[in-house]
């Protein structure tokens, strides 16, 4: 499994696999704590041959104590060479600053992205 | 249900807050295609985008409101659990299996006609057992 990109962004669109991405960060500035906020994710995995197939595939975001920020986000794919996933996610759930981490668990790789909180 | 992405609604500075969902009613907004030389395929994720809306307005409506010892209905978040309707039975229904919860107000306002009860004085453990029955019978659940 290779990452071709992964990033947190301002806005992410996936139109019929081709991913556009606005304006990549890798720390939230939020006004006050706690807050919610919203932000932008996007990821593009080429799968070698003997990856391919059906996989369970799940994405969270973790605070600096491991609690999870938002629900998980969990869905089943029928992958291929290439997997492309955008997503906004509404209601971050912002309690501390810190250093958080993004994880996308694709079958049983674990991809981790760290990110700060900063006020 | 309206969807799709709003991204472009307001102007951010980097890694600073937005708000991209001011005109839908959803709080996940997600793509996802698995792609090869022969082409691109879709893959279905409305499940997941309507489990993480429903845990997430759950959750945020039991962090706004838990405190409360009335009341904890006006909220925005319980009133979007109401308005996606029979969306949010199947999520309800799984809370309600693993006990009393006041998501048995979001269904009297759900199923007006199956409250057969008297909902000032019936007991929350006893209004989740009705509900448990009446959602069991339903062939949606």
């Amino acid at each position: 499994m290779e990452i071709r990109v992964f990033t947190l962004c301002d806005g992410a669109y996936n139109y019929n696999g081709k991913l556009t991405i606005v304006g990549t960060v890798d720390n939230i500035k939020v006004p006050k704590i706690p807050t919610l906020t919203s932000v932008g994710i996007a990821a593009k995995i080429a799968l070698s041959p003997n990856e391919i197939g059906k996989k369970n595939i799940t994405i969270n975001f973790k605070s600096s104590n491991g609690e999870l920020m938002v629900p998980e986000i969990a869905f089943e794919a029928e992958t291929k060479d290439n997997l492309v996933i955008a997503g906004m996610i509404d209601n971050l759930n912002i309690k501390e600053v810190g250093d958080c981490v993004v994880e996308l668990m694709i079958g049983k790789t674990l991809l981790s992205l760290p990110f700060k909180v900063v006020k | 249900m309206k969807k799709g992405l709003s991204f472009f609604s307001k102007s951010t500075q980097s890694g600073s807050y937005f708000t991209p969902f001011e005109d839908t009613d959803v709080s996940l907004s997600l793509r996802v295609s698995a792609i090869d030389s022969e082409g691109v395929e879709k893959v279905d994720v409305n499940d997941a985008i309507n489990s993480y809306t429903f845990a997430s307005d759950y959750q945020l409506w039991r962090q706004e409101t838990d405190m409360l010892s009335v009341n904890n209905f006006d909220n925005k978040y319980f009133n979007a659990i109401v308005a996606r309707g029979e969306e949010s039975v199947p999520y309800i229904y799984e809370q309600l299996k693993k006990g009393p919860t006041h998501l048995i107000h979001a269904l009297e306002l759900i199923y007006p006609d199956k409250c057969d009860y008297n909902k000032e004085i019936i007991t929350l453990k006893r209004a989740r057992k009705r509900w448990l029955r009446i959602l069991e019978k339903q062939k949606n659940i």
